[in-house]
């Protein structure tokens, strides 16, 4: 056991944590402001990978700045389209019994990903220039991609800004006063039908972001949202659905599992993240950090 | 050689008592029931070495002209045996997803086939329609839809077909139930002829398969790179063929080389989009060598994450199926010193060789990239289906049924344009296998061979009627 | 049990009769249905009889799922994995023990798919809502990973071919003959199954898990032991995936892993809500007009997702009750 592989450990549960924190802490958010468990959140996902890559597609032979600010340009994209999702479609069934929301939130993530093989067809996308232009760097004698690096740093970045957002500014108030009661917010003069799109446009820009953040280093196909979903959700489920605590540390403690067990077992690399879900799902109902959310 | 000649006189006879007669009864019918319009078609069968027209006309026409080896027959009733209606070949493949790389060339190859064979007047005068599948939709849907294909849509030849999980999968299914000729363009695990259909009447494979590309990788190995190579790992595709691939391989090189340790097996599906955890494990592990049948979009991904990642500067890598999609491994990311193998196809392999040549360049205009493997396997499969039927057609007069179609594809061998193709009894294909190390050069903008390596098939086949472990083990 | 028994002494006589004289008439028409299925079988060919005979075994899962989701309100996204239980059971032993006869590979599936599900269901009741659709998503990803996995055991992607089975031990001499049999094999399955469910349904026991669905907390208020209903629920309804993968094999000839995704599981609540949840033959209706779509929709175009969607969408938005509760609201109007 060298320290090779430590760091390489180290660090790979770091990159699983960044990728899948991206996801649950949207859909954390999304679902404890607005009651709504989001199943197209892998289709935005795609979405923001496939848009940033558009997006790259027009830039060559530029300084790695203008890459990273295309990120956040394609997030943002990404997060205005969600608004609009929000009013038009999710309105309609805040009335209805709770399987009506998943199912149509499920059915919005197949238009997605039609719409989306529609527009960029099926072949597979690849940008490579920003990956190699920033090079490795030799970390205690194993090298490591600088990328890898930079992108678990930004994500620490959105999650410290998140952090301050909600804790420390007065529309963090409003968000988290409207997730613990939402009648008691209404009546006390908070406007939830513009907050409600915000909250949802953020969750979304930040699940976009987790899928351009992926361009660098991987094939940009369809497929690419569905097989990081399911993850995500039973992270969410782990950790307590509304928890942005529980979202964190259930990311962590997956990312761990999942870099140790690519490592010394690489058959079970995708069971075991199931089989940790259903172990806490059997031992603690709600979640290990989630609250009894009783929808009036 | 003799029955042959005497069936020709036989037919010979049967022909012009049939044409003198026909002439006569159609003649009179012909004209009493005359159609509106008068049709003319010539359709020309030509077979390696001999030419024969045969021209039919409609009755009232004066000017029939008859020349030796020439049969005059009326339109009304169409020469024994051939339909009337457009043959039509079914065509499956990677249509989309990363494996569609691969499957495009499949496409272009059998529609720039068939256009040619159209524009020569079809098959015996039949025009060839291509009805497509897309592979991507897994096995059972697969079997589904070929299962349509030949009972609703009347299909009367299937080629195509890349993934060895849809291959054994379909196989049973056509040999007992659908019982249709098929060409596998590739689908090369060993199992299929070795395990699932072993006596198969229906199916044939037309690339070289995963023992011979594995058992050339390991004997280059053994006599390039050892002794340097004692520890190998491997990253391949979790499905037959992935497991094919890697067990032959890693079998055949531990029997050369017996001091060979295996420190890392891994396995993703096909469509992964992140190795990194697999190139992590693997680099902490110091291999000597490192083993892929990743193909097409799967392989540029593997690449492009392994390169940055200091893979291909850690160890040898080889690559046994590089030749799904070489024209898109481009100079930018895929790097020299990789032992790549593109079964029987590459580009410039043989070197100076016509049909080669004329070949990529309609090829190129067409997909502006070059042939791989199995595409000329669909080119083979077709060809080799034409040719059966137009040598069925002229040994009986008529069109040939089905049992006397794979009868003749049997033992078939061929000039195509990647070289000689040999059809064995076994139904599997063989021609020479080509390796080569991946070297940069200023003319193309994706990696080419040099310097290459290639195998003839006594050496990297099991003999028919041998299976791969046994003929390794008996080395 | 004992609860359900007190239930029924609960319920006056007077509910009894009527629901009796309910009960009989959807009996009897689904015993219609059953022979019309069964008279015309001759008639429509083997391929059509191959998607009829689909159709049905997918009915069965989706009266299963129904159970839960239309009258209890749990939404289950794993019934996949547990109709994956069922399929490769069969595919095993066939393939393992050498077994042929169908009758006893069907029990051998039932058997184990018991045990697996009676654990299950122990954690699974205690869940709602989204924690126990997530709870069922793992378990099916997990079913699924392990038939993917298990190279050597199960042929993992590849999938295993099932052998030409035996149906009260005659020996078939063909597929096409096999299938023959089959087709009545698998009608007289799904009428047991459909009457089974339709008495459930309206029986005492029905009721209240209706009544739990509408409020749990009120239920349990007057004395109905929510949590154990909610087990014997979930059996039942697992239960009938079993069966229904076991169908499955046979049929089809070819079982793999992909077949049990999440993408299956989610096309199980697709067809449900598309026949309509809150009608017993809600998902029967789905389940025939989902094979149908199936079949031919990626025939005319590749965009089936989004047709598949948007339908969803329009039909939450616009008919909630689903198809058969558009023709019951037309009915009503007459």
């Amino acid at each position: 056991m060298n320290v090779g592989i430590l760091i390489s450990i180290f660090f790979n549960t770091l990159l699983f944590f960044s990728i899948l924190i991206s996801i649950t802490i949207g859909l954390s958010l999304i679902f404890g402001v607005l009651g709504i468990l989001n199943l197209a959140h892998g289709a935005f996902y795609t979405l923001g990978a496939y848009v940033a890559i558009s997006l790259f597609s027009y830039f060559t032979n530029v300084p790695p700045i203008i890459y990273y600010i295309l990120f956040f340009i394609a997030s943002i994209i990404v997060g205005i389209i969600g608004m609009w999702v929000e009013p038009t479609l999710l309105r309609r069934v805040y009335k209805l019994p709770d399987e009506y929301q998943l199912l149509l939130t499920f059915s919005l993530s197949l238009v997605i990903l039609d719409i989306i093989r529609y527009f960029w067809g099926v072949m597979p996308y690849y940008h490579y220039e920003f990956f190699a232009m920033l090079g490795n760097s030799e970390i205690a004698g194993t090298i490591y991609p600088n990328y890898y690096l930079i992108a678990i740093a930004t994500v620490i970045l959105l999650l410290i800004l998140l952090y301050f957002l909600l804790f420390k500014t007065k529309i963090g108030l409003l968000i988290r006063a409207a997730s613990m009661d939402k009648e008691m917010a209404i009546s006390l003069g908070i406007n939830v039908k513009t907050l409600y799109p915000l909250v949802f446009a953020l969750g979304i820009f930040l699940c976009a972001m987790g899928g351009a953040l992926a361009i660098p280093y991987s094939a940009i196909t369809l497929g690419i949202g569905s097989e990081v979903t399911a993850i995500a959700f039973a992270i969410t489920a782990m950790g307590g659905l509304g928890s942005l605590k529980g979202a964190i540390l259930g990311s962590l403690i997956v990312g761990f599992v999942r870099a140790l067990g690519v490592f010394y077992f690489p058959e079970i690399e995708l069971v075991v993240i199931y089989i940790l879900m259903f172990i806490i799902l059997s031992i603690k109902p709600y979640g290990l950090c989630g609250r009894y959310e009783r929808r009036v | 050689m003799n029955e042959k000649e005497k069936i020709n006189r036989r037919d010979y006879l049967k022909y012009t008592g049939a044409a003198i007669g026909g002439l006569v009864v159609g003649g009179a019918l012909g004209y009493l029931l005359k159609p509106k319009e008068i049709i003319e078609k010539t359709a020309t069968v030509t077979l390696p070495g001999v030419e024969r027209t045969v021209t039919v006309t409609a009755p009232g026409i004066a000017s029939t002209v008859t020349v030796p080896q020439t049969v005059t027959v009326t339109t009304e009733k169409p020469k024994k045996g051939i339909p009337s209606t457009p043959l039509k070949i079914g065509l499956t493949a990677f249509l989309s997803g990363a494996a569609a790389l691969e499957g495009k060339h499949v496409e272009a190859a059998a529609e720039l086939l068939i256009e040619e064979i159209n524009a020569a007047g079809g098959i015996l005068g039949r025009k060839v329609e291509l009805l497509k599948v897309d592979e991507a939709i897994g096995a059972d849907a697969l079997i589904k839809a070929v299962r349509k294909l030949v009972t609703e849509d009347k299909v009367e030849f299937l080629v195509g077909l890349i993934s060895s999980g849809n291959g054994t999968a379909l196989a049973p299914v056509i040999e007992k139930e659908l019982q249709v000729p098929t060409v596998y363009g590739t689908a090369t695990t060993r199992k299929l002829f070795e395990e699932v259909i072993p006596k198969p009447k229906f199916v044939f494979r037309a690339s070289n398969y995963d023992p011979m590309e594995c058992i050339a990788a390991a004997k280059i190995v053994f006599k390039y790179f050892h002794p340097e190579v004692k520890k190998i790992a491997g990253i391949n595709p979790d499905y037959a063929f992935g497991r094919d691939e890697w067990e032959v391989f890693s079998k055949a090189l531990m029997k050369l080389k017996p001091d060979v340790e295996i420190v890392y097996e891994g396995w993703a599906p096909l469509g992964t989009t992140d190795f990194t955890p697999h190139i992590s494990a693997i680099l902490a592990r110091k291999p000597d060598l490192v083993f892929t049948s990743f193909f097409a979009g799967d392989l540029i991904t593997l690449v492009k994450q392994a390169g940055p990642m200091g893979l291909f500067k850690a160890t040898k890598v080889v690559a046994s199926v590089g030749g799904s999609a070489y024209s898109d491994f481009k100079k930018e990311f895929f790097p020299e010193g990789v032992l790549m193998g593109t079964r029987q196809c590459f580009f410039n392999y043989p070197p100076k060789f016509p049909p080669m040549e004329d070949y990529v360049k309609k090829y190129y205009a067409r997909t502006k990239r070059y042939p791989i493997y199995t595409g000329m396997g669909t080119w083979h499969g077709i060809m080799a289906f034409k040719t059966a039927i137009e040598l069925g057609y002229e040994l009986l007069g008529e069109w040939p049924d089905v049992d006397t179609i794979v009868k003749l594809m049997e033992h078939m061998s061929m000039i195509t344009p990647v070289g000689y193709r040999f059809i064995r009894p076994d139904h599997q294909t063989v021609g020479y296998q080509i390796y080569g190390i991946t070297k940069h050069v200023p003319e193309y903008d994706f990696v080419v061979l040099d310097p290459m390596y290639i195998y003839p098939p006594e050496e990297i086949a099991p003999p028919v009627g041998v299976k791969t472990l046994d003929w390794i083990a008996s080395w | 049990m004992v609860y359900v028994v007190d239930m029924k002494e609960g319920y006056n006589i007077m509910k009894r009769i009527t629901l009796m004289e309910k009960e009989r008439k959807g009996i009897l028409y689904i015993v219609l249905f059953t022979i019309i299925l069964a008279i015309i079988h001759p008639f429509i060919g083997p391929y059509w009889s191959f998607i009829v005979a689909y159709g049905l075994i997918i009915s069965i899962v989706g009266l299963g799922f129904n159970l839960l989701l239309g009258y209890n309100g749990l939404l289950s996204f794993g019934h996949a994995g547990i109709f994956g239980i069922g399929m490769y059971t069969l595919g095993l032993c066939s393939k393992y023990f050498n077994i042929r006869s169908l009758e006893i590979l069907i029990s051998l599936s039932i058997a184990v798919g018991l045990i697996i599900i009676i654990g299950l269901g122990y954690v699974a009741s205690k869940l709602i809502i989204v924690y126990f659709a997530l709870f069922m998503l793992s378990f099916g990803q997990i079913i699924f990973a392990l038939t993917y996995k298990l190279y050597g055991i199960t042929g993992g992607s590849d999938g295993l071919s099932i052998p030409l089975l035996t149906i009260l031990n005659i020996n078939f001499n063909s597929r096409i003959d096999f299938l023959y049999c089959y087709y009545y094999f698998v009608l007289l399955i799904f009428t047991i199954c459909t009457i089974f469910m339709w008495i459930l349904v309206n029986s005492p026991f029905g009721k209240t898990l209706q009544a739990i669905k509408v409020d749990d907390i009120r239920a349990t208020y007057i004395g109905v032991p929510v949590r154990k209903y909610r087990y014997i629920a979930f059996i039942i309804s697992t239960l009938y995936a079993v069966i229904s993968g076991a169908l499955y094999g046979p049929l089809n000839g070819f079982i793999y892993p992909e077949l049990i995704s999440h993408v299956f599981s989610g096309e199980i609540v697709y067809l449900t809500l598309l026949g309509g949840m809150n009608y017993f033959a809600g998902p029967i209706v789905g389940s025939f007009i989902y094979t149908i779509l199936k079949v031919y929709i990626p025939t005319i175009t590749e965009y089936w997702q989004f047709i598949m969607g948007a339908t969803l969408i329009i039909m939450i938005l616009l008919f909630p009750g689903g198809i058969v509760g558009w023709i019951y609201s037309k009915f009503k109007k007459r």
